[in-house]
């Protein structure tokens, strides 16, 4: 167990107006209101039901993501927060985040969340490039952003993310570029840059054919171009594929990397909790019949105790992920185990100039970050 | 002629491969009720997935059938299934040496193809009466009428009134009998002559020991007569005698002239019972063999090795077993630098090889690494000896070499006349010298030329089906050895040589050869941290280079809600991919890397 037992909370809002093209995370594009309102009223009684389990256990993230969670009402949206703040132990300095789509951005809305304690905002941006948006499925434009931003600032937020993505068709370094500088201006706390996977049972995949998608060249390309322009503008790249200024790295994405436990609501939420993961049902509806029903069993679908050998590799997978990387000795504390036989694997990528051992810490290069999978396939 | 051999008929089947061969087997052992229809396995005869899967027969195979004549007298019918390939051409000649009659199958939607003639001939070489059989009928583009034409004008058999079936449905499968009976003339031999028995197959069983196929041609074969086999001089006490059933053996302790069954003999090892071999007893024997009998001997040599260099012991033991029941197999042990411990394995040809890796994956479960097939060279040497090498790895350096000698076959083609171009094209780029072409037909042809084995090993089969759209039909023979202009080619993969990737060429093949294959190794090679040059070199001079770039990006994508689990998945998998790989010094290969150096297609 780590030493901070601390909880995050994740809630899964699987609803869209409509689907974006490379998508194949569970969301359903234009569901019911009924629906939606089923779905709201079991999320509150999920929270319960959780919070009864939990206890009094102390929790300092709080995610809402999708989908897209501002597709919610503020009063459906209050629902939720409401039950949080009374089934939960929620520190008053928790990080609270809310997922935002700039297409569907309503200012009242998010001087409702902001009233309800949220005080961190990421938006879904992709590309500054009109024709790479459409490609994407995405049907926002750069006004929108731009006025969603401009919404966040005033209704006092003062930590916000945008998200952007490189690997899209037709893309190009310079294309890229523009769409840094038109992030860069908005001055964010935090950016991620994500490079577009082309998932099966997608609509992008099976048009795939059709598009010219950026070489493994260009790729890395636009991944290091995003590196300077962020680094050189005050972000530091504190996780392989996040910049934050500093103070402003996401608390909730670094419990995943740093192994620390999270209670997940929703369909399809993910949780590790107790030294055990497992996910909830994708259906919205199955979801809803499992918690309705308290039926535990189905909303803990895929349980594996994190422990041993699984534990010791996934502690690799994913701190190395981040910047700063694994010191031997905290391995050694918080995993229990030998780290030497690791390091012997991680030798040859020291010579090799991908990872690099200062101060007894192991952590990639930037030549590392770029071919890190590759890496940890051969280090776990 | 007795009365016995009088109610029997011994017959096989030819065909051009899926014309309906296996399927007209399995409505005779139906109709005459040797099996009945709900034991009724699809092909019957071909009880190998393998020749399932493949729809070719591997294995000689024979079965007795009891039919009774519309002349109310019962009949014992025995058909020899046998092998349709080149590889195995002396196989089928002496299956069908066990005969006295064939059914000659003619898909009625197709015509006579290439195979069929082939066939054809081979059964008229085997002095056997010929009945065309008219198939798939059922079918609606059926044309009966010029499928028997045809038989006629091209193969000059008499195919007027000849049996029209549908094997598919059964439909007229009671003509077929009848015509059997009717035509094919029954055994002769003397009874009272000393034994003289043709063995046709032989398999190796783990209770009964080898269990040989044989016919009788002359005398008679019982239980506990001691028995000499003629080529070897072997001496055996009979055990056991009897005949085929579809699923399994009856014993019935002797064997007249004329007949068809099996004995065992306590025989331990397959080689003692060559095929073609003739069985005659220890005293008052035969004097003179039955003709035709050739040692089987391996044309084709590669390399087998484990893709886990642990299983080298669980390969040793498949393939132990796999020769019990396949005795042109031979192998002995070899080690290789980039590939560990493995066994030099000599096969038939090229489909002997690959029916050999597959039955060690599936039925042995075995993930191996074949190396290029090499043919065996002679090698004077410039200090007067002379060494056999079928192992690229063995061959002497250019200076040692006085002359160097391979192979060489004389391979008639046949093929429709459209295809000549093309296949003399084919011959010509494998150095093939031609010596004749004769008209069988106005529109059908048959080629002679003399060919490098070595040509012809790798893909040529393929390569001439490719070029006549699957109708031109392969038989060679050896001719000898012949004097060449050999170069050992070898391949260094980021400045190491990889032993297992050399090979034997012909000194004009050599660059394009090269070209090729370091084309191929670079599609096969998973970029690396590094660049990997592969380099193609004789005898230290690099005559082709190519690059394997260097991986540039590989990142994990987006976490999304906390789902390590899918993440870890990509990571293991990747991992597993990884684990696959065959490391050569400081290079991975994909295991398939080997087997694509051999598939060079056709260019």
């Amino acid at each position: 167990m780590s030493s901070d037992n601390k909880l995050g909370v994740y809630i899964h809002v699987p609803f869209c107006r409509s689907k974006c093209l490379y998508c194949d995370f569970y969301s359903l594009p234009s569901a019911r209101a009924e629906t939606v309102e089923a779905y709201v009223s079991a999320v509150c009684s999920h929270i319960g039901q959780m919070g009864e389990r939990v206890g009094k256990r102390a929790v300092d993230t709080v995610f809402i993501g999708g989908g897209t969670p501002t597709i919610l009402s503020a009063e459906q949206l209050g629902r939720v927060t409401d039950a949080l703040s009374g089934s939960f132990n929620i520190e008053a300095d928790a990080e609270f985040t809310v997922e935002a789509n700039p297409a569907t951005f309503d200012t009242d809305k998010l001087n409702a969340l902001r009233g309800m304690g949220v005080n961190r905002i990421s938006i879904g941006v992709q590309s500054a490039i009109g024709s790479e948006l459409k490609l994407l499925g995405r049907t926002h434009t750069n006004l929108q952003v731009e006025n969603a931003v401009d919404a966040v600032n005033r209704a006092g937020f003062d930590n916000f993310n945008l998200d952007i993505m490189y690997g899209i068709p037709d893309q190009t370094w310079v294309s890229f570029k523009d769409t840094l500088e038109f992030v860069k201006a908005l001055a964010p706390t935090h950016v991620s840059v994500y490079g577009l996977q082309l998932e099966e049972n997608t609509p992008l995949y099976d048009r795939r054919a059709r598009y010219s998608f950026p070489t493994e060249d260009e790729e890395k390309e636009m991944n290091r171009l995003a590196m300077y322009v962020l680094e050189e503008a005050g972000y530091m790249r504190y996780e392989i594929s996040n910049y934050a200024r500093k103070g402003y790295e996401c608390k909730h994405n670094l419990r995943y990397w740093r192994q620390r436990e999270y209670v997940g609501v929703g369909a399809a939420a993910h949780s590790y909790l107790d030294g055990v993961r497992y996910r909830a049902p994708s259906s919205v509806d199955e979801y809803i019949d499992a918690v309705n029903r308290r039926d535990m069993s189905t909303l803990s679908l895929d349980s594996l105790r994190i422990e041993g050998e699984e534990r010791a590799s996934e502690y690799v997978m994913l701190r190395m992920r981040l910047r700063d990387g694994i010191s031997a000795a905290e391995f050694e504390r918080d995993i229990g185990g030998d780290f030497s036989e690791y390091e012997k694997r991680i030798k040859p990528f020291i010579r090799s100039g991908h990872i690099r051992m200062s101060d007894g810490r192991y952590a990639f290069t930037d030549e590392g970050f770029d071919v890190s999978n590759y890496i940890l396939a051969q280090l776990i | 002629m007795t009365e016995r051999q009088k109610h029997i008929r011994n017959f096989s089947i030819v065909a051009h491969i899926d014309h309906g061969k296996s399927t007209l087997a399995d409505r005779l052992l139906e109709q005459t009720s040797t099996v009945e229809k709900r034991e009724m396995e699809e092909q019957l005869l071909d009880s190998m997935e393998l020749e399932r899967e493949r729809g070719i027969t591997i294995k000689a195979r024979a079965v007795r059938m009891l039919y009774r004549h519309t002349d109310g007298e019962e009949y014992t019918l025995n058909l020899i299934d046998t092998p349709g390939h080149v590889d195995f051409n002396y196989e089928v000649s002496r299956s069908l040496n066990a005969c006295e009659g064939a059914l000659l199958i003619v898909d009625s939607t197709q015509g006579v193809e290439a195979q069929t003639l082939a066939n054809a001939y081979l059964a008229v070489d085997a002095g056997l009466e010929i009945i065309p059989v008219v198939n798939k009928i059922d079918l609606p583009s059926s044309d009966v009428e010029r499928a028997r034409n045809e038989v006629e004008d091209i193969i000059g058999i008499p195919a007027e009134g000849c049996p029209a079936v549908s094997a598919k449905t059964g439909q007229n499968i009671a003509d077929v009998l009848c015509a059997v009976v009717e035509q094919i003339p029954a055994p002769d031999g003397d009874e009272n002559a000393p034994l003289k028995a043709l063995i046709f197959d032989s398999y190796y069983d783990s209770y009964l020991g080898v269990v040989v196929n044989v016919r009788i041609m002359d005398g008679k074969l019982k239980v506990g007569d001691r028995i000499r086999l003629m080529s070897t001089g072997s001496q055996f006490d009979v055990v056991e005698v009897g005949v085929m059933q579809p699923f399994g053996l009856q014993r019935t302790g002797e064997l007249w002239a004329g007949e068809v069954g099996y004995f065992t003999a306590s025989i331990k090892t397959l080689s003692d019972t060559q095929v073609g071999d003739t069985v005659t007893t220890a005293e008052n024997g035969a004097e003179q063999p039955l003709p035709g009998f050739k040692k089987a001997n391996p044309m084709v040599f590669s390399g087998i090795y484990p893709e886990d260099g642990a299983k080298y012991g669980d390969l040793r033991d498949a393939l132990i077993k796999l020769q019990l029941n396949d005795a042109a197999l031979s192998f002995e042990p070899e080690t290789s630098i980039a590939l560990g411990f493995g066994f030099r394995c000599g096969f038939l040809g090229l489909l002997h090889m690959e029916i050999i890796q597959e039955r060690l994956e599936r039925e042995f479960n075995l993930d191996i690494i074949t190396t290029a097939p090499s043919v065996v060279y002679r090698i004077e040497k410039t200090d007067g000896s002379e060494v056999m090498i079928d192992n690229p790895s063995n061959y002497p350096s250019q200076q040692e070499i006085k002359t160097a000698f391979e192979p060489l076959v004389k391979a008639s083609i046949i093929t429709p006349v459209d295809y000549v171009g093309g296949i003399m094209e084919l011959c010509q780029e494998r150095r093939g010298i031609f010596d004749d072409m004769k008209y069988l037909e106005a529109t059908r042809a048959e080629l002679h030329y003399r060919l490098p084995l070595n040509e012809i090993i790798y893909d040529f089969f393929d390569a001439l089906k490719s070029r006549s759209k699957g109708y031109a039909s392969l038989d060679y023979e050896l001719l000898g050895y012949y004097p060449s202009k050999l170069v050992k080619l070898d391949f260094l993969l980021n400045g190491d040589m990889v032993d297992a990737l050399s090979f034997i060429v012909h000194e004009e093949k050599a660059y394009g050869r090269a070209r090729r294959i370091a084309e191929k190794l670079k599609e096969n090679i998973p970029r690396a941290l590094f660049e990997i040059p592969i380099q193609a070199a004789i005898g230290g001079k690099v005559i082709a280079r190519e690059t394997v770039k260097a991986m540039r990006k590989d990142v994990l994508a987006k976490c999304y809600g906390g789902d390590i689990t899918r993440k870890k998945k990509l990571l293991e998998k990747q991992k597993e991919g990884k684990k696959k790989m065959r490391r050569l010094g400081s290079v991975e290969v994909t295991p398939e890397a080997f087997m694509a150096v051999l598939k060079l297609d056709d260019e």
